[in-house]
């Protein structure tokens, strides 16, 4: 059981019940098992016994009235007893045959059975054989085989007598056994009994214990709650049931524990505040009297505060003049500054024009140049013409001289070839000369042109150079222009400056005017302050008379819940007890 | 059939027994078959023959699965509490997969409880008590009981047109059922019905008595022991009727006087079946001699055992299920086919007359 864990009372109820039942149910099946099996037993054994002992007992009866009917053939030759021998014997020996087909039997019964059918057949056959010669008449013959037969038959009868025995003895055995059985399935009950028994007491035992212990712990603390000591608690390991319960009173200390600390916290606060109050009301008193004695010096400031700023107002009369007069001066500055800024620009726009000339100017230098560059190579490929129509004129001349030579040699044949020869001859040295005198010109044209690319040249530095003296220029007046500009600027400024200032000594002479007779209703107002702040400190002694009542109230209090036993939390210390009851 | 008892000390299988066990002495070895019955007679050493050629021609033909067969045979005595003994024997040896007899009904009936408590089967040879019939589900046998014998032998009776019968039973178990079956079936009228002892050999008053009554036709349900003294003591007596026995009387024919008795038996050399004309070959090669019934039923039971184990193996209930589920297995002495009882179903007997010594088939019933 100890092994188990129950978390509810409920559950180690009903499992300490269920054990108990299951405990009666088994013991109530083992009874009915062992009563059931035993009387199978009983049954069983009985049945056989007394099967063998009525087989025994109807063995002996039958073999007894077989051997009188056929003792008595023998005698009497009576038909009816050689039946009964014959129909006996057919049922003694199916008797034996049952017999030995009962199960469980010793081999000695087995043996003993083996020979009673062996001596009952030898029996048989002993008489059958005296029956037929009393039938052939000879009598004394039959009576002789017959005799033979007795010992047989107290043979037989003494093991038929043995075999009952034995099977006296199996039912005595039988019955001893099933006695020791039943002694024996009784101790097992018994003991099964006592263990049941001591299971089920050990079940309520520990349920109960188990109940009760956590129980006592909780009536403990509720008396200790009743006593007023809220620090007790109950807690470990408790059933469902139980620490719900435990939880609850825990609780419930806990929150009354909370209550009484939090009243305590709350008389002690209002002592304190009754203290603070007197106190307050006393410097109150105070500081009125003192308000009343500063509310006369402030009547007499403000008087003296309304003279000083008449003297002001006077003063700001003069320096509302000096200002006009800076007015007027700014005026002229911004005037002749916009005089100088108009002038620079217009200089500016002339320089303006003046670059854009001279640019122009540039640029037909500068394309001139370029056509006597273009001139110069012209000359150059004369030149080359030139040389090119003398060697021409070289080789017509050469050509007519070899063709007025073959005149020569043609004779008369060749003579007006001669003259056209020599003609040619004539041309060629013309065009020779004339191609030397073009070299000559042309050599006077590269002169010239190349003299006239220097000069060009020149010229297009010379334009340069006025450009940049322009640019100089033009960026001097720009920046005559500019502080033009922020002079008149300035004082413009200065214009606007000085009507404020104007202004501005309007406007301060205006408020000295509404100060001076503010200063005269406080005056009057720190009069009346004086007055009532005699009033307010009558007051205040009547405030601190309260706050002594209230003081006193406090104390009682703290002293009432003080008697609730905080022993371990410290928390709310005994304070109220030890202060003074204060108050004027 | 139930025989006579010899107090006569059964040594002579001993050393075999030594032999097979110290065979079996290996796990998973030999299959062993046991065997019981009252070996030192002629119908116990006929048996042996039977049961011996075929462990023989098992073995020859590689045994079961591989393993050789071996017989454990234990001289039951033909006693009801030896034969027990001997069973209880047989059924502690674990070796012992099945028991091919007993020979006799009363030690088979003896024995049978003991073969149903342990669980063994045992298929008995010449064992035809009606009560060995359903006597247990571990219980089988080859030969038709007796009751079934009886009816047929008293069918032929009649066939042999005699009125006045009378009846001598060996006062045992097979005596006395197979006598009480045939007065049950017998349509004439029966003149007596007596019980004889096999150590008592004086028939004189009983053929006196059957000649003063004019008896025509004596069955004698017994075996030789009685058999041969009475054939002697009633043909020397001179009377004049029919002789008629069953398979007990099997030893009875080859006497001088048996000439001209009737014998009902469960097999015969003479009959022309293939089967059976193989076994009569296998076993005159074997030992010399011409096969009986007993020899014929002892070799039927060993194969149709040896037939089980090769099916289903050594497990005992195994084979009593195969023995049990009415296979047909056909034998020496006929097709057998086990029914519900453990008896063989349908399979008849052979009808003979003596001649010369010999067994004549004479018809089938």
């Amino acid at each position: 059981m100890r092994g188990l864990r129950f978390d509810s009372i409920r559950d180690r109820l009903v499992a300490g019940f269920g054990v108990l039942v299951l405990l009666l149910v088994g013991a109530g099946l083992a009874a009915r098992g062992a009563l059931t099996a035993m009387s199978t037993a009983i049954g069983s054994m009985l049945t056989g016994v007394q099967v063998e002992a009525e087989l025994s007992s109807r063995l002996s009866a039958n073999t007894a009235r077989q051997i009188s009917a056929a003792t008595h053939y023998v005698d009497q030759r009576d038909a009816e007893s050689r039946t009964q021998f014959q129909t006996l014997g057919w049922a003694s020996h199916a008797l034996v045959r049952q017999m030995s087909r009962q199960t469980g039997q010793s081999s000695r019964e087995v043996a003993l059975i083996a020979n009673i059918d062996r001596r009952l057949a030898d029996l048989e056959s002993r008489y059958a054989l005296a029956h037929r010669l009393a039938d052939l008449g000879r009598q004394s013959e039959a009576v002789v085989e017959a005799e033979t037969a007795t010992p047989i038959v107290s043979q037989l009868l003494d093991d038929v007598q043995q075999l009952g025995l034995i099977k006296t003895v199996k039912g005595q055995q039988a019955a001893k056994a099933l006695a020791e059985d039943a002694r024996q399935r009784t101790a097992i009950m018994l003991i099964a009994t006592a263990l049941a028994a001591l299971l089920g007491l050990f079940t309520v035992w520990s349920t109960v214990r188990w109940i009760g212990t956590p129980l006592r712990r909780l009536v403990a603390q509720a008396r200790e709650l009743a006593s007023g000591n809220l620090d007790a608690r109950t807690g470990g390991d408790l059933p469902d049931e139980f620490r719900a319960l435990a939880t609850a009173m825990n609780t419930t200390a806990e929150q009354l524990a909370r209550v009484t600390a939090a009243a305590v916290q709350a008389s002690d606060d209002v002592g304190r505040s009754a203290r603070d109050l007197s106190g307050v009301s006393e410097q109150v008193a105070q500081s009125a009297s003192h308000m009343a004695t500063a509310m006369a010096d402030v009547t007499g400031g403000a008087e003296s505060q309304v003279r000083e700023l008449q003297r002001v107002e006077e003063q700001l009369a003069g320096m509302r003049a000096r200002a006009e007069a800076v007015l007027a001066g700014a005026e002229d500055v911004n005037a002749l500054a916009q005089v100088i800024e108009n002038t620079a620009a217009d200089k500016r726009g002339e320089i303006e024009r003046a670059l854009t000339i001279l640019g122009n100017v540039r640029d037909a230098v500068g394309s001139a140049a370029g056509e006597v560059q273009q001139l110069s190579g012209t000359v150059d490929d004369i030149s080359r013409f030139v040389v090119t129509v003398g060697r021409i004129a070289e080789q017509t001349n050469l050509l007519a001289l070899n063709a007025a030579i073959e005149a020569a040699r043609a004779g008369v044949a060749g003579r007006g070839f001669a003259v056209v020869a020599d003609e040619v001859r004539r041309l060629a040295e013309q065009a020779q000369a004339a191609a030397e005198d073009v070299v000559k010109l042309t050599q006077g044209v590269t002169r010239r042109v190349t003299t006239a690319s220097r000069t060009m040249a020149a010229g297009v530095g010379s334009v340069a150079e006025i450009e940049t003296v322009s640019r100089g220029l033009d960026e001097a007046l720009a920046a005559i222009g500019g502080s033009a500009e922020r002079t008149r600027h300035a004082a413009s400024g200065l214009t606007f400056g000085a009507l404020e200032n104007v202004q501005a000594v309007d406007g301060a002479a205006d408020g000295l005017q509404v100060i001076a007779r503010m200063a005269e209703q406080h005056a009057a107002a720190a009069e009346e302050v004086s007055a009532s702040t005699q009033e307010q400190g009558a007051a205040c002694h009547e405030m601190t008379s309260a706050a002594a009542h209230l003081l006193e109230n406090a104390t009682r209090l703290r002293a009432l819940v003080a008697q609730m036993q905080l022993r371990s939390t410290g928390e709310f210390p005994l304070r109220m007890a030890e202060q003074p009851a204060a108050g004027p | 059939m139930v025989r006579p008892t010899r107090r006569r000390a059964p040594a002579t299988f001993a050393p075999l027994v030594l032999l097979a066990l110290a065979a079996c002495a290996k796990a998973g070895g030999p299959v062993v078959l046991g065997t019981a019955g009252k070996w030192d007679t002629d119908y116990g050493a006929m048996s042996r023959r039977g049961s011996e050629l075929a462990v023989a021609q098992l073995n020859a033909a590689g045994g079961i699965a591989g393993d050789s067969v071996v017989l454990r045979p234990l001289d039951d005595r033909a006693n009801g509490a030896v034969a027990a003994a001997v069973a209880d024997s047989f059924a502690n040896d674990r070796r012992v997969v099945a028991v091919v007899g007993h020979l006799a009904s009363g030690a088979m009936v003896a024995a049978a409880p003991v073969y149903d408590a342990a669980g063994l089967p045992a298929v008995a040879t010449t064992a035809t008590s009606p009560d060995v019939t359903g006597i247990s589900p571990w219980v089988f046998r080859v030969v038709p009981s007796d009751s079934a014998t009886a009816i047929a032998l008293a069918g032929f009776a009649r066939t042999l047109g005699r009125q006045r019968a009378a009846i001598l039973y060996d006062n045992d178990a097979y005596g006395r059922g197979l006598a009480a079956a045939f007065q049950r079936a017998y349509k004439g009228r029966i003149v007596s019905v007596d019980p004889i002892a096999p150590d008592r050999a004086d028939f004189e008053p009983f053929v006196a008595w059957f000649k003063q009554q004019q008896v025509d036709l004596v069955f004698m349900a017994g075996t030789e022991a009685t058999g041969i003294p009475f054939v002697r003591q009633a043909r020397a007596a001179g009377l004049a009727a029919d002789l008629l026995g069953s398979d007990g009387w099997v030893p009875v024919a080859r006497d001088a006087a048996a000439a001209g008795i009737h014998l009902g038996v469960p097999f015969v050399a003479s009959d022309p079946r293939p089967a059976a004309q193989a076994f009569v070959a296998a076993f005159k090669q074997r030992w010399g001699m011409e096969p009986d019934n007993n020899a014929a039923l002892a070799y039927d039971a060993v194969l149709l055992v040896a037939e089980a184990v090769k099916a289903v193996g050594r497990d005992r209930a195994r084979i009593r299920a195969w023995l049990a589920a009415g296979n047909r297995f056909e034998g020496a002495t006929g097709t057998i086919r086990l029914g519900p009882t453990g008896d063989p179903v349908d399979k008849g007997i052979r009808m003979t007359k003596v001649v010369n010594g010999r067994l004549t088939l004479v018809g089938a019933r």
